[in-house]
């Protein structure tokens, strides 16, 4: 089939992207243990780990909006000056006793460096900001992240500035767990969970619980 | 890189706007250029339920398979160039309530034709399934400097047409002649895609621009 209209038939199948989500926490003193396990158990095909250093932004509808929607823009700052920039959706995990992990329905998609603006427009308001610093770890399907997350000192709008003042946020790293699939996936949350429980007593990594 | 005009082609001298296509499909064929796939430009409405927000344009060329198009109106904003998963994330927020879709889908159909560093683009616009007219996108591909390039599709437009200058100036879309008269103070010239959808914009009769 033509690459063009197989693209765009692409564009009209309506697949639900599902993402199923455990995180935790880990104190920063120990994270060093948490990463040396992380890069035994999980593939390792260059021996280095990936980095990333991110900042994300969340616009949110203010209310009179029937509910709240938050979109997240979020760009690499190792990319700076012509960062490519991604806008997120992610809707609430649904309550389900039954799973061992929070599944969760999200969009993604790359934009250009003019979408806080067309978001603002589209009556947006900036929610709040951080950084995420880290690593990468991957298992198959399994993508684990290790972040510090902290904020800025002062509120940065434009991309630019690396050299921003970085606040820790706490004093400890942000862990999760996360797999992108669809809803004919059963095994996926007893996968995730046997793979979780190998990373006990360091961290335990939960389902995502809304009230904290 | 490209540089393109769409202008909107006159039916008038036909019985319908099929025989003018098929006329101008000829005319085309006859002097040397080739049929290479169908082309199609896709646009979408959608209209803010919450107050603050406004309506958002989005469309889609199947020059760009991989990407779409969205624009704000009434702002001072550019185009918003992003993936095709864009159009998921709306639909989201259509599901979510906070956007509508009032108006059915525009389109353009039609067939994409090569002579030698032209790419033409001839298609029929219908909304509905009722016809409304016939567009014409001429884009030269060898340069992406505007000025140049535009003066260059001019000369074969007045070829292809066998009309005047002037006329085929007045058939340019007011939004190609901004931009034009705003290069005029701007060292760098260069064309870019989100410039043509504009001018598919303000042919399928949608855009409406904030004053001053």
């Amino acid at each position: 089939m033509d690459p063009a209209q197989s693209l765009s038939g692409q564009n009209r199948s309506s697949f639900l992207p599902l993402e199923y989500v455990l995180q935790g926490s880990i104190e920063d003193k120990s994270a060093h243990l948490l990463r040396a396990r992380l890069q035994g158990l999980c593939d390792n095909i260059t021996g280095e780990v990936e980095l990333f250093d991110d900042h994300e932004i969340v616009y949110s509808l203010r209310p009179p909006a029937p509910t709240n929607v938050s979109l997240r823009v979020r760009y690499a700052l190792d990319d700076l000056p012509n960062p490519i920039y991604h806008l997120r959706y992610v809707a609430a995990a649904e309550l389900d006793k039954s799973t061992h992990v929070s599944i969760r329905q999200f969009h993604d998609c790359c934009v250009t460096k003019n979408i806080q603006a067309f978001l603002q427009e589209l009556g947006f308001g900036y929610d709040y900001e951080f950084y995420a610093k880290g690593d990468i770890y991957r298992k198959g399907r399994i993508k684990i992240t290790v972040a510090k997350i902290s904020t800025s000192t002062e509120r940065n709008r434009n991309d630019g500035n690396p050299m921003v003042n970085r606040r820790p946020f706490t004093d400890s790293c942000f862990v999760e767990m996360s797999l992108i699939g669809s809803v004919l996936d059963d095994k996926v949350g007893d996968e995730m969970k046997s793979f979780a429980d190998q990373l006990k007593p360091l961290i335990s990594l939960e389902k995502i619980d809304q009230k904290r | 890189m490209v540089v393109a005009i769409v202008i909107e082609l006159p039916t008038d001298l036909f019985k319908s706007p099929a025989e003018a296509f098929d006329n101008y499909l000829e005319k085309l064929e006859k002097g040397g250029a080739k049929k290479t796939r169908p082309f199609e430009v896709e646009l979408t409405t959608y209209n803010p339920i919450i107050p603050n927000s406004k309506i958002v344009h989005v469309l889609t060329h199947s020059e760009y398979p991989a990407s779409s198009f969205a624009y704000i109106d009434h702002s001072n904003t550019q185009m918003l160039v992003a993936d095709n998963t864009f159009i998921a994330l709306m639909d989201k927020l259509k599901a979510l309530r906070v956007f509508d879709v009032r108006l059915s889908k525009t389109r353009v159909r039609g067939t994409r034709l090569e002579y030698q560093d032209f790419v033409i683009n001839l298609g029929t616009v219908s909304q509905m399934e009722a016809t409304k007219g016939l567009v014409l996108e001429v884009a030269f591909v060898a340069m992406d400097e505007t000025r140049d390039g535009y003066c260059l599709i001019q000369e074969f437009l007045q070829s292809f047409l066998n009309t005047t200058k002037q006329k085929i100036q007045r058939l340019i879309t007011e939004q190609l002649s901004m931009w034009l008269r705003s290069l005029k103070d701007r060292k760098d010239n260069e064309y870019n895609p989100s410039v043509t959808l504009l001018q598919y914009l303000d042919i399928l009769g949608m855009r409406k621009q904030s004053n001053g």
